[in-house]
Parts: C-alpha cells; structure tokens; sequence
C-alpha cells in the first residue's frame, strides 16, 4: 500500500433494480408497451419513444468491477447516466449501499456525488478554461474546500496518475491519453466509493489505451473500489472487469464472468460477441486444467492457474509434456498439455 | 494585497486634495458644489446655441452656477422637461411654432414665460437673390402662381410642378397649406434637417440653380447666400396663422416672432439669482448677427464666439448680473 | 448527389396569378388607395396615453416611485464617469486603457487602444468624446448586465428563449426614433433617456450570443460539473459561463457596434455627445470636421471593443504577477497625482479639428467638377426608376392587386404560412393608413438593395478568392460599419440634391459590409474537392465560377442578401434627414413632434416591410439549399 490516499475502505454496495428509461414525448404509453415486452422497434414506430433501458437489475458488491458492454445504441451510456442519477430514471430504483438515490432530494443526491462518486467520460469532459490542477481540483472546489488545501490534494493525485508537473498547463496542451489522466485524476480526487467510466479509453489509440487499461488496474489493485465501466470492447472487458454484463437493445442478456460467457452464452448475441474474443486470452491455466491421469508423464514445468493460456503457450510448444497447474496457494489444481489448448485455439 | 489597496487609496485621496486646490484653469472654476446644476435647452440652430452659451458662460463665471447643455427639439418632450425640472430654462420659443398642448404648460403654470429674449424672428420664403436677378417677378408670391414658375424650380422628383424645400419637420410651418391655398405649383419636400438644407443650398447656389425655400431670420445663411424674403400676402391676425396649429385656410404670411424667454416653474426656488439673471437677459437681432457669421460661415465654435461676445460687451450684460 | 428542391415553374398557376391580378386591376381601377378603415384607431389611445403621462410624471407613483428614481440612478452614474474621466489629467485615460488591455494582451496589444483614444484629444474633441464615451460605457454596461442573465435564462429554458426572441426582432427592427418617445416619456429628456434607448437598440446580439454560447457549452462539460456536486449555479459560472465567454464576447462586441450605431440618432432625445457635434459640424457644412468626428466614434468603437476583449480574458495564468500591475496601478495613481499637482488636465490643443478641412475642398471640388456626373446619376435614379415605380405602386396598380400579387408570391415561396403572414401584414398597413407610404419606402428600399447586391456580390466573390483582396478590405468595412452615416450622408446631399438619392447612397454604403462579408464567406465555403472536381473535368475558370462556385455558395448568399435587406431597412430613417421622405421621414418627423400615436404607426409599418422580406428571402435561401435526397 505504497498511496495510503487511495485505501480501499470505503468501497460501497451498489444495486439496480428494474430501470428503465425511456426518451420522447409520451413515456408513459411507451413504457407501457415496453414492460408488455413489445420491442424497441415496434414501440418507436408506435409512439416515437426510445427505449434506451429496459428493466435492467443488477448488484455489484463493494469492490467489484462491473463492465457493460453492448454496441453503440443498446443504452450504455444511458443506464449508466441513470445510475448516476444524471437522467430521471422513468422506472426502477437504484441504491447505493442500501440507500436508495432515486428517492433523494436534490441537496442529498449532491452531498452523495460530492462525497461517494464521480464518473470519468467518454470525451473527457475536462474543463478547457481551467488549468489541470484546478480540473483535478474541481470536485473540491465546488465542496468549498480552500484552495490552497484542493490544490495541494491536487498535486499528490496529479502525480499518482502520472501527470506530475503538467498542473500549470492546460488540458488542451495534453495528448489525449494525458487528458484523460486528467479526468481520472479529477475523478479520485474527491475518493469516490464508486467510480462510474463510460467509454473512458475508446477515444484513444490502441497503445495509450493499453497504458490507461494498466494504469487502471495498478490504481484498482491499491484502491479496490466498486466500478461500474462501459465498454464496446470485448477485450477490455476481459481485462478489466470481474463480472461483465452483455448489453442489447436496452437489456442484459447475460450476466457473468469471462468464462461464464465463453463457455455458457445464454444467447446467440452474446455467442456472437464472444466467438471472436481470442480464447486463449480470456481463459486461464485453471480454466483447463483436467485432472491428472495415471498415464500421463511427470509433469516437472509449474503454471499458476490464474496465467491466461497465451502466456503459457511458449512454455507448452517448448515441451511435449503436461505441464502442472497450481492454484494460489501451491495446491495441485490439475495439468494442461498441447491438445487441450490446440483444441481451444482451433475452437476459436 | 489589502496593503496595496489601502496605499492606492491614500493616493487617490491625496491626489484629490491636491487637486482641488490647483484646479483654477477650467472653465467650471468658479462653479462652486453646493450650487445645484443649471440645465439650458438648445435648439437645433446656431442662434439658439450662442443666446444659451452667452448665458451659460456668464451664469458659471458670474453666478457660480455649474452649468449644462442639453440639444432637444423645440417640441413637446421639451416642454415636458421643462415642466419636471430635468431642464432650467430655454431661450428662444418662437411664439408662431406653440401647439395647443405646449400652451398648456404655460396654462397650468408648469413652464413659465419670463419675457423677450430681445431678437424678433421672421419665418419665411426664401430665394437666392441670382433667382431674382433672372425673375424679378418672384419677389412677391404673385410670381409663383404660373406653371412656368413651377417649372422654373422643378427637380426630377417634382417632375412638372416646382419644388419647394423644408426643413425640420420641428419647425414651425405651414408651407403645404399656403401652397394649396394660394394656389400654386408646388410640392413640399422636406429635407429633413438643416444639415440638409444647408448642404442642399450650398449646392444649389455653386451652381446658380433656382431654389424656393423655408427660412427665417436671424441667420448668416441669409447674408452668405444672398437670400431674399419672398412676400407672402400680409400677416393680419385674422388670417388664420396663429400658432403651429394653422387653420387651414390660412393664406398669409408668417407673422414676426418676438422671441421669448421660458424657464421651469421650479427655478426661482432652485436658484433666484439665475431667476433674475435670465429676466434681464436680452439678446437683440444685431447681437446675433454679430455673432452667426462666425459660427455659421467660419465655422468657429459657439463657445468662442460667444466668448468673444462676451468679453466685448461687458457694459451689456453687466447690468444683467447685478 | 445535390437535388435542389426543384419546382419547374408551372405556367398555369402564374398565368392564373396574372389573370386575377388584371382581374382586379379592371375592377378596381378607379378605386382610391387602400381604405384606411383603422386610421386612428390605435394612435390616438396612445396620443392619449402620451398626455396623460405629461401630467402624471410628477404624481403618479410609477413615475415618482420607478422610472423618476431610475432616471435619476442613471443619470448619477453617466455625470459621474464622465467627470472622473474629465477631472483626471487626459493622459490618465489611454493609460489606463494600455494597462488593462496589455496586462491580458500584451504591450503591443496595448498601445493599440491606447493610441486611437488619444486621437479625439489630438483633434480637439476630447470634452464631447468623453461624453459619448461615458454614455456609452453606461449603456453597453448595462446592456450587458441585462442580456447576459436574460440569455442564460433563455438558454435553460426553451420557453423562454421561444418568448424572447420575436420582441429582440422586433427590438432590432422597429426604428429606434420609434421608441425615442416612449423613452423621452418615461425617462425626460437628455442623456438617460439616450442611455435607455441605446440599451434597447444594442441588446439583442449580447442575449442572442449568450443563449447560444451556453448551448453550445458540451453537455460532458456540465455533466461533470454536476457529476462531482456542483450546484446549478456553481456549473454556471464556473463552467458554462467561462466556457460561453468567446461567444458571449463577440456578442460584448457586436453590442457595443449597435451602441455606437446610434450616437447620431440619439441627439433627437438630447444626448448631446459626438452626435450632437457631427450635427452640428454637418450644418456648417463642415465635412471634414464631419468625418474628423465620425472618426472619434470609431475610435470609441475600437476601444470598447479591445477592453471588452482584454476584460474577458480568464487565462489567470498568462497575466503578470501582482507587483507588475501594483506597479502599474501606482504609476497610474502617481500620473494623476502628478497631472493635477501641475494643472495638467485639459488635453493640449494640438491639430484641432482643421487638420481635416481639406477635405472640405475635395467635396467643393466635386461639386463644382463632377456634378455632371452626380446630378446625371441622381436624375437618372429619380426620373427613370424612382418616380415611375413609386407612381406605379402607389396610383396606376389598383391595392387589391398588390396585394393579391404579395400574398401570392409568398405561397410560391414560403407556403400558406408566408402567404397569410404576409398577407395580413400587408392588410395592417393599410389599415392603419401607411399604405403609400410604405409602399413609397419599398421603392427606395429595393433601389438600394438592388445597388448594393450589385456591388456586394461581385466584390464578395472576389474577396472570397483572394485573401489578399479580403484583407485589404477589412477595415474599410469595418469603418464603414461603425462610422455614422451622415457624416458622408450630407456631402452626398451637396453631390446628388435633397431627395431619395443621397439615403439610397448611404444605404448602400452601410449595407454592402455584410454583403460583401457573407458573400466572400460563402464563396471560401465551397468545398475544395467539388472543385477540384470541376477542374477535373476540364471545367475553364468561368465554368468553375458559374457552375459550381456560386451555386453552392448560393444559401450563403442569399442569407447576405437577406442581410443587406435587413441594413438598407434601418437606413430608412437616416434617409428621412436628408430628404427620403416616406417612412423615414414620419418617423423622425414623430420624434422631433412628439407625435407618439404617428410614430407607433411608422414603426409598425417599418417592421411589416422587414419581417415579409426577411421570412420571404429566408424562404428563398431555404429553397437553395442543397438537401441530400432521402
Ligand atoms: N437524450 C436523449 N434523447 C433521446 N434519445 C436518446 C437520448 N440519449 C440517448 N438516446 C437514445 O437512446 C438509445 C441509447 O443511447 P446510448 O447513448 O445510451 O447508447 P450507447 O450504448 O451509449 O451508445 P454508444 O456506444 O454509441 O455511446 C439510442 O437509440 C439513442 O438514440
Ligand atoms: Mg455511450
């Protein structure tokens, strides 16, 4: 725990609880028919609302991260908008740690979003007339914090993202993975027990995006805080998330793990999404392990069962032996040889 | 950051310490601060600006009044100002341009008459003397009554029919009624303001081209241009051209204007000693002419000519400020 | 694809316009101008209410009570800006003009200022600049302090944006002496009443362009302010009014524009000033004094406009530090000292205005030399376009044809929308007795507009080629935005004679800049692959031109046309001091009579001409837009 600014104590319980939201001019007649099970399509033609959310549900426990992920237009932004209470949910409840935000006055919705939450979004949504500090320092500011205390809070979180020494400038002077060091910093400044991402890495290039995914991960492993991210992209999802929902048309078709939703699709939709998700990637030593047979060679080469497979493929092509699969605390799991993974790469 | 302010602070108070004792070469000097404000109307012609500078100047130096100038039309609005106070006093009301609602003011006592400014004005039709030179008949408005008159003064915009040139639609004038009622080939067209006016003469009289106009005297446009009054049928003061308001037979000339003086009701309490001093005000016919020339021709500024006026007649005003 | 919206002219329905149009010429011929049935109906209640109100301003509450103490609050601040700024030595003021517009700016930035506001004092109009300036500061103050809450309201609620917006059209069109009145009713006369109208007249852009900068603030920007807990009013400002401020800005700048549009004007309500000086100058036939004080008002106009621009900067960081402008301050502080400490605080005399008399015998010179040519061209305007076509509309076409004729061409145009407005605008006039006169107006009115589309759209499209051409152009047409008209007005009395022509020339003067602007914008629109690939195909530079360029860069400009209309309109009234007649004149000849009931019915007229045209060539401009087929 080398930052003790970002502990992970106040990680809190997050639910979601049949929501739905609904755009246009007659809600009401739309979310009837929607909560009829007429579908999107049907119900836009018939009344020119758009179901964005349909009966969606869900808990995240405290310190869990939980991706959404679905294709532009199945609602992501919008469910998590109405998580944030940043829509009027048109039905449904959401609650954090048991208190239900739907419910709140204006004045304690703001108390909950100065001191229990922040969200880092698709394009940043910095401030462009206000210098990196001060939008690091935002949240404080609007808290009422003096300015000399925000900016010195400012400073400790700019270096924790990376960004020490670039507060003077402004965020149009960034690169754009620099400017979304910038939103995240601004995000953990106020220390949030839940952290909403929409799309937080999709505007940059693959490379930065690799960096920012990392950088996340190395943040999460000290904080542990509940997040609830958005994605389109199968693969961060993988890397990111505990759990991942699979977002179509405004509802979860799945709820799951990446190896639930590899190995179980509950729709062909998801089947879709997951059958080009490199295997390989996703799935771990452990995930195919099999037990050890009697007629099986010594097996001398030791694998965590948590190494996803493509790290281990070098080590299986170097041998023609089983190699043995150890869980964390060095117990036997099982052994994984060539043609289990073969079959898994050719499956893909 | 509050010790910097607190230093500007000393400095600015200082330098307005300082300030007020060396203050002696402005024009307001003598103006002292508890004297109230004396506002003077304008009118827009340079007549009206040299009676309201001679006075202005000698009520500051004289009387110690800080004095103010405000230009307005001779018209309504300005008579409501006058009635509430947001003006002090208007030197030249020409009696022939009063509509009913303007008298009214006087009626209810708000706006108070306080005798002849001294100059007597005469509106009229006017023609640049090389007009008269080629028709000597125009003189008299006899000589206009022909189609060939009309001719003789006709514009594109005329057409056929001569073109007679107003003004100010604020002056007052009945030049439309008199045409219908004497009968005569003219159309009325406005210029619009005396700018106009002015320019438009100027460019007529360069190139020697006929122009019947509205005009009046005292004024150095007359001198300059060589303007001559038209004769209209005599005024008599049945004939119909009383006031602004004309009836609409009327067939006559305008009628001399003695100018007068008025000033707001509130004045002799605000400040008797103005009071007074503008009751003796007097600025005659010749007073003026001596000083148009320099404002209208040479274009010097009023404040200067009235200056000058001024320091060279002090045996005048003298006994208006005593 | 491009499709225009094509409709082939279909010959029966015009003939049928035709046929009912001589139809109703036979029928009516014989029948005298537009029965003006409501002639009176609505100008004398307001006659009326005009007396009233003489005798109620020193009783009744609402003036003793509201405007009174208002008129007052005004007044104490116009005297107190202009006697600081006349009690402290001259120097004081472009001193403190360089500090604040270089502390944001830089020096360079600074001097700028600074220089052109000690050009009034060169010339010797220091006193009545001050006094304009000080007018103006009030007024475009206040105008801001007014416009920008009202357009932030009009930003968070539709409703009220949708309220607001026909009254600044209105507010933009009605001629402003049309509600000199009503001012010099509510507030008396001298430089309040002046300050009010100015705020009226120079409001529009500054809430238009804040309702538009907030709206334009990205949603992601105010969620997250809201995201971290922001009240609505901390997002406000400290959000979406910082990031507003570029837009708000320009509108900052086109408000104080419009301010200084109506020095000259506001002399009618006593406002004394610059206007009054140009006034003044101009009936001594002064032309160079003229211009030397039209000059002065640009002047004010650029300096306004540089410490709008150097206050609106927010950039904290890019400013010098504290001691730097301490410093500044108390040398500022120490020239005043200094200044009054030695008598310094009148500005030296030093050209005067006389430096410009020369000028003075350019336009003898003119006149003696090409009236020829002037009077030729005056004549001409007159006789052959002018007179024929005001006799036509208003004694040989039957009213019933014109406005069959009125209401049909805005079906073609603009649907039955446009033709029943335009319809029932037409038949208002009449009613209330402006037909020939507005009908008078509209003859002047398209004479100039058909002028300056002529110039403008030419030189736009060259200006649009070349930058070159573009930037020499710039300040010509920006001074001859800013600098009043009359000041060239009067001379072009002197070259053309009293009359329609001098006011068609000077609307043509004013409403060629965004003529030309607009066209040379649309024109550098046109994308560059179309044409490329014109040339491609081997189009020649004409082909190009005619082809390609000006029908893309059409909407554009007709939206400059649209523009050119809009500004030849609010030159009417100019035109009606020098001689235009028609509207203009009744509108100033109201204010200068203190004739409200004439006035309302003027101003009424005015803004039906603006309003069909404005929607007519909106709907033109709409119909050139190319739309992508479905
Ligand atoms: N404010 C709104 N008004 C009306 N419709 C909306 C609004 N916001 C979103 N929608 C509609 O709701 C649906 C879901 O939109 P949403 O932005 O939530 O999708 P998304 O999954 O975030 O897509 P993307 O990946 O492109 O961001 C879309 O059909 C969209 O058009
Ligand atoms: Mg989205």
């Amino acid at each position: 725990m080398s930052d003790p600014q970002l502990t992970s104590v106040n990680a809190a319980s997050l639910a979601g609880d049949n929501i739905f939201k609904v755009f246009g001019p007659k809600p009401a007649r739309a979310l009837e028919m929607a909560v009829a099970g007429v579908s999107r399509d049907d119900i836009l033609r018939e009344t020119g609302n758009t179901v964005a959310v349909r009966d969606v549900s869900f808990d995240v426990v405290p310190g869990e991260t939980f991706v959404v992920m679905g294709l532009s237009g199945s609602g992501k932004s919008t469910l998590i908008r109405c998580i944030a209470q940043l829509v009027e949910l048109t039905q449904g409840s959401v609650s954090l740690n048991g208190r239900d935000l739907t419910a709140m006055s204006e004045k304690e919705l703001r108390d909950v979003r100065r001191n229990n939450m922040s969200m880092v979004f698709q394009h940043f949504g910095l401030f462009p007339h206000r210098r990196v500090i001060d939008n690091v320092a935002y949240g404080l500011e609007v808290q009422g914090i003096d300015r000399a205390a925000r900016h010195k809070r400012a400073l400790e979180i700019l270096d924790i993202v990376g960004l020490g020494g670039w507060g003077d400038h402004y965020p149009q002077e960034l690169s754009g993975g620099m400017q979304q060091r910038v939103g995240l910093g601004r995000a953990l400044a106020v220390e949030p027990d839940v952290l909403f991402f929409d799309e937080p890495f999709s505007a940059l290039d693959p490379l930065i995006r690799r960096d920012m995914q990392n950088e996340l991960l190395r943040l999460q492993a000290d904080m542990g805080r509940t997040i609830v991210f958005i994605t389109h992209d199968f693969d961060e999802a993988i890397k990111l998330g505990d759990r991942i929902a699979i977002m179509k048309d405004g509802e979860f078709d799945q709820v799951g793990t990446a190896h639930e939703l590899l190995s179980n699709p509950a729709t062909d939709y998801v089947r879709e999404f997951t059958e080009d998700v490199s295997r390989t990637k996703v799935l771990t030593a452990g995930h195919v392990a099999r037990a050890e047979k009697s007629g099986d060679p010594m097996a001398t080469i030791i694998v965590g069962a948590e190494q996803p497979i493509d790290t281990i493929l070098g080590t299986l092509l170097s041998t023609d032996e089983p190699v043995a699969v150890r869980g964390t605390n060095g117990e036997l799991i099982g052994v994984v040889d060539r043609s289990a993974v073969i079959e898994l790469v050719g499956g893909t | 950051m509050k010790r910097l302010l607190a230093v500007l602070l000393a400095f600015a108070l200082c330098a307005a310490a300082c300030g007020g004792d060396d203050d002696d070469s402005s024009a307001s000097s003598g103006a002292s601060d508890d004297k109230p404000t004396i506002s003077f109307v304008v009118n827009p012609w340079t007549a009206s600006a040299l009676n309201v500078q001679v006075a202005a100047q000698l009520v500051e130096s004289e009387l110690g009044y800080p004095t103010d100038i405000i230009t307005i039309d001779e018209n309504e609005a300005m008579f409501t100002g006058l009635a509430d106070g947001t003006v002090d006093a208007v030197l030249e009301i020409w009696p022939s341009g009063i509509t009913e609602t303007e008298q009214s003011f006087f009626d209810d006592g708000s706006v108070v008459n306080i005798g002849d400014l001294g100059a007597v004005g005469k509106i009229g039709w006017f023609v640049p003397q090389y007009v008269l030179d080629q028709r000597p008949e125009m003189a008299s408005w006899e000589g206009l009554t022909t189609a060939d008159a009309g001719a003789y003064f006709a514009t594109a915009e005329t057409g056929d029919r001569g073109r007679f040139l107003g003004t100010d639609p604020s002056y007052s004038q009945y030049d439309a009624l008199l045409i219908d009622n004497l009968d005569l080939p003219f159309d009325v067209q406005f210029s619009g303001s005396e700018a106009a006016t002015v320019a438009e003469l100027d460019s007529r009289a360069a190139a020697g081209e006929p122009v019947l106009m509205y005009w009046w005297t005292p004024t150095a446009a007359v001198g300059k241009y060589d303007l001559v009054n038209v004769s209209l049928p005599a005024f008599t003061p049945e004939c119909g051209a009383s006031g602004a308001a004309a009836d609409a037979d009327v067939a006559c000339d305008y009628p001399e204007d003695p100018i007068f003086k008025a000033v707001s009701a509130g004045l002799a309490d605000k400040a008797p000693d103005v009071q007074a001093f503008l009751e003796a005000f007097t600025i005659t016919n010749a007073d003026q002419l001596e000083m148009l020339p320099a404002a209208e021709i040479d274009g010097e500024d009023v404040a200067d000519v009235a200056a000058a006026w001024i320091e060279a007649h002090a045996d005048v005003w003298s006994a208006w400020v005593s | 694809m491009i499709e225009r919206v094509s409709r082939a002219p279909k010959w029966g329905i015009w003939a049928l316009c035709v046929a009912v149009a001589v139809g109703l010429q036979v029928a009516f011929a014989s029948s005298e101008s537009f029965p003006a049935g409501l002639d009176h109906t609505f100008s004398d209640p307001i006659d009326d209410f005009g007396r009233w109100q003489q005798s109620a301003r020193r009783t009744n509450v609402l003036f003793t009570g509201f405007f009174t103490p208002l008129s007052d609050m005004v007044g104490w601040a116009l005297d107190t800006v202009e006697s600081v700024l006349l009690w402290v030595p001259w120097y004081v003021l472009p001193a403190a003009i360089f500090v604040v517009v270089a502390r944001t700016k830089g020096w360079v930035v600074g001097l700028i200022p600074a220089a052109v506001m000690v050009y009034p004092g060169l010339v010797g109009l220091w006193e009545v600049t001050i006094d304009t300036f000080a007018l103006m500061i009030i007024s475009v103050s206040i105008a801001v302090a007014l416009g920008v809450p009202l357009g932030v309201w009009g930003a968070l609620n539709t409703r009220v944006e949708k309220s607001i917006r026909p009254v600044l059209d209105a507010m933009q069109t009605v001629p402003a002496p049309v509600y000199f009145l009503p001012m010099l009713m509510l507030f008396g006369i001298g430089r309040v009443p002046a300050t009010f109208a100015t705020v009226i007249y120079a409001l529009p852009p500054v809430v238009r362009l804040t309702t538009l900068g907030i709206r334009e603030v990205p949603p992601a920007a105010v969620e997250a302010s809201e995201m971290f807990g922001a009240t609505k009013r901390q997002t406000m400002t400290r959000v979406q009014l910082p990031m507003a401020l570029p837009t708000i800005m320009t509108g900052v700048s086109q408000t104080i524009m419009m301010a200084l549009g109506i020095v000259v004007l506001a002399t009618l309500l006593g406002a004394g000033g610059l206007g009054q000086e140009i006034m003044e100058t101009l009936s001594q036939r002064r032309t160079g004094r003229g211009f030397a004080t039209g000059l002065a008002v640009v002047a004010i106009a650029i300096v306004l406009d540089r410490l709008g621009r150097a206050l609106a900067v927010t950039d904290r960081s890019k400013l010098p530090g504290r001691k730097v402008m301490a410093g500044a301050a108390v040398a500022i502080v120490g020239l005043t000292v200094f200044g009054l400490a030695s008598g310094i605080t009148e500005f030296p005399e030093v050209w005067s205005v006389k430096i410009f008399d020369p000028i003075d015998n350019g336009v003898v010179w003119i006149r003696d030399n090409l009236r020829w040519l002037t009077r030729g061209f005056n004549d001409l305007v007159v006789a052959d376009f002018y007179v024929p076509v005001r006799d036509l509309l208003t004694e040989t076409i039957a009213w019933p044809v014109l406005l069959w004729i009125g209401t049909f061409v805005g079906w073609r145009i603009g649907g039955v929308r446009l033709a029943v407005f335009s319809l029932s605008m037409m038949v208002a006039v009449g009613l209330i007795g402006m037909w020939n006169q507005s009908l008078d107006t509209l003859t002047q009115v398209v004479a100039a507009v058909i002028l300056s589309v002529a110039i403008a759209v030419p030189v736009g499209v060259w200006a649009g080629r070349n930058p070159r051409v573009e930037a020499f152009l710039g300040p010509i047409l920006d001074a001859l935005q800013t600098i009043p008209s009359l000041v060239y007005i009067i001379p072009a009395v002197i070259f053309f004679t009293v009359g329609v022509v001098p006011g068609i020339v000077a609307s043509v003067l004013y409403a060629i800049v965004p003529g030309i602007r607009i066209t040379a914008l649309g024109i550098r629109e046109v994308p560059a692959e179309s044409i490329e690939a014109a040339q491609l195909f081997g189009a020649t530079r004409r082909q190009t031109m005619l082809g390609v360029r000006l029908p893309l860069a059409a909407p554009t400009i007709m939206a400059g046309i649209n523009q050119v209309i809009m500004m030849v309109l609010a030159m009417v009234i100019i035109s009606g001091l020098v001689g235009g007649g028609a509207l203009g004149f009744a509108a100033v000849s109201a204010v200068k009579r203190s004739d409200l009931g004439i006035g309302f019915e003027v101003g009424f007229a005015i803004v039906a001409i603006a309003m069909i045209l404005d929607r007519t060539t909106a709907a033109v401009a709409d119909r050139l837009r190319p739309v992508a087929g479905h």
